[in-house]
């Protein structure tokens, strides 16, 4: 009876299904709206437009890409010393410069490698030098104060100080590695050669990197946008060129340092040199994101400092920086600079100078002579 | 259309040529319109799937490898592209019938070929009254008996349209049939007596 019963039932499923079927079967194809046409078509004519943009642009990106990879590629032989001219064409620079700055495989001046062919003086510095500037400790120049402290841990061997270029040597150092040296020879056409001109860079750009972008760039060249200041200091001292002073002393805030003040500070240099600056790479071996350059005219000299700060390279040197504190001093009583002597020790730096000789009596008609007078600044004097 | 010629203007829609496009998809449109209205149940919603689904062929069509028959490549995008737009518009779908509450806004074409304009009027009422059933079975359920059903496509092709294998359609359409039989009486408990009647 159960079995029957469910047999009945099976067969009532299967016949209610086959109707199921035969109705779904009988929905018939709805035509597609006329419109439809119309609108399809449009969307052809849209999506083969979309598709000629999108190959155009995809063109344009992949030479933008080229552009910027060939743009970076110049860049970063720039950053590793390469002169791209000379190296990519297979043709030799012309040797403008005496610059000699082998790099051994690890990155650093190899040993000797500016030897023979430095014009700049055989100078050592000894222990303790006074390489420390006294504007290193003025509390608005802390960006110094890292490189016043590397450099009191240097140790630098020393034969005599201040003695008179006679090239051909590198200077020791007491870790081994020997200093590279640049030489300005303002004689030789008054242009500073370097790699760093020669090679791209920063006197490329036209304007001194940020810190952010020395990091990325690397030794070679901050080593070469530091040439590339003191060369225009050098320049402008030569040159008497107030504008390319203050050029090479402040780059993105050039408001700071004014024409009148780089006239005035010209004033000293030029009392101070006599002409034919040459300057030289005084740097130890560790990196610390300051260069000092020596800044010679055969019989006086001065240190140049050039470091990194968040604003871009910035120069400083005693007669540049005690400049207004020293024209204070004077009085506006016409003075020439004779001499600037930093004491390390005492940190502080002593500039003798020359009044001019006085009228004396009228009815005498006879004038005296100027005095000379010794001036002393102290790293808490302010500027 | 001859094998050929599908195959020359399938090379030629490869090129770019829109008339062979055109040309090549006149063939299947209908059916994949149909498609398309059972899935959505909206005349509009079906012309937007069936357009989106074209410019997607004639986008990728450089990327079919003529492995399969063009048309079931042409249903199986506009099955993707429906489930799609039901995906975005769940909510909005969910409050639609095969039906709306106005009669003109009726989805579902039904034939007026039974011989008495009484026995073609039960027939349309028979029908509605499946599809609105369908609307209660499972997507899965729902896209077999689409397929298989009411547009009649071999389980080769349901199985290549829903990429499954033919075991797994005839299961799948076999526990459809039943369940869209159950909710058919679950409405209307003389739904197959009515049917036996006309």
């Amino acid at each position: 009876m159960y079995e029957e019963d469910k047999k009945n039932q099976d067969q009532s499923t299967d016949r209610e299904l086959l109707q199921l079927l035969a109705l779904l079967s009988q929905i018939p194809e709805a035509p597609v709206p006329e419109e439809f046409d119309l609108r399809l078509r449009r969307a052809l004519k849209q999506e083969v437009e979309r598709e000629k943009r999108l190959r155009r642009r995809k063109r344009l990106t992949a030479v933008a890409a080229c552009l910027a990879i060939g743009l970076l590629s110049v860049r970063m032989m720039g950053g590793i010393g390469l002169d791209t001219a000379s190296d990519l064409s297979g043709m030799e620079a012309v040797p403008k410069t005496e610059y000699s700055d082998a790099v051994s495989a690890d990155g650093m001046p190899s040993e000797g490698a500016a030897s023979g062919e430095v014009q700049g003086a055989e100078e050592t510095l000894e222990n303790g030098m006074d390489l420390r500037c006294a504007q290193i400790e003025e509390p608005g120049l802390s960006a110094y104060s890292a490189q016043e402290k590397n450099l009191e841990n240097k140790e630098i061997e020393t034969d005599s100080a201040g003695k008179p270029d006679t090239g051909g040597e590198s200077e020791t150092i007491s870790d081994g590695s020997s200093v590279s040296d640049t030489v300005f020879d303002s004689e030789a056409g008054g242009t500073m050669l370097t790699e760093a001109a020669a090679g791209g860079g920063f006197s490329q750009r036209g304007e001194a990197p940020s810190r952010g972008e020395l990091s990325s760039l690397g030794r070679d060249a901050f080593d070469q946008d530091c040439e590339q200041v003191v060369q225009w200091m050098a320049e402008g001292i030569e040159e008497n060129d107030a504008q390319k002073l203050v050029q090479a002393v402040t780059y993105k805030n050039n408001g700071v340092y004014s024409d009148s003040q780089a006239q005035q500070v010209l004033k000293l240099y030029s009392d101070l040199f006599a002409g034919g600056l040459t300057y030289k790479r005084v740097n130890l071996t560790a990196w610390s994101g300051n260069n000092i350059y020596r800044l010679s005219d055969g019989s006086r000299e001065l240190l140049v400092l050039v470091s990194s700060t968040p604003e871009g390279l910035k120069l400083s040197e005693p007669v540049m920086e005690a400049c207004d504190w020293l024209y204070q001093q004077m009085e506006g009583e016409e003075f020439t600079l004779l001499e600037v002597t930093r004491d390390a020790g005492e940190k502080q730096v002593e500039f003798c100078v020359q009044t001019e000789r006085v009228e004396e009596e009228a009815n005498t008609g006879s004038a005296g002579e100027g005095e000379m007078r010794k001036l002393i600044w102290k790293e808490t004097e302010s500027l | 259309m001859s094998t050929k010629s599908e195959k020359e203007l399938i090379a030629a829609a490869k090129a770019g040529d829109e008339h062979s496009f055109e040309l090549l998809i006149l063939q299947c449109r209908t059916k994949a319109y149909n498609i398309a209205l059972r899935y959505l149940r909206n005349e509009e919603d079906a012309m937007d799937a069936l357009q989106e689904s074209f410019i997607k062929i004639f986008r990728y069509l450089k990327n079919f490898k003529e492995d399969s028959k063009f048309d079931t490549w042409v249903y199986r995008i506009v099955v993707n592209t429906c489930n799609d737009m039901l995906r975005k518009n769940s909510a909005l779908a969910a409050e639609r019938t095969v039906c709306g509450d106005e009669e003109e806004d009726c989805a579902v074409k039904i034939p007026d070929s039974a011989p008495g304009p009484q026995e073609a009027l039960l027939r349309r009422e028979q029908i509605e009254q499946i599809l609105k059933g369908m609307e209660q079975l499972k997507p899965e359920q729902r896209e077999v008996i689409i397929l298989r059903d009411i547009q009649g496509l071999s389980y080769e092709e349901v199985g290549s349209v829903l990429q499954c294998s033919i075991g797994t359609v005839k299961s799948r359409i076999n526990r459809a049939r039943g369940r869209l039989r159950e909710i058919l009486l679950e409405q209307n408990g003389d739904f197959f007596r009515l049917i036996d009647r006309s």
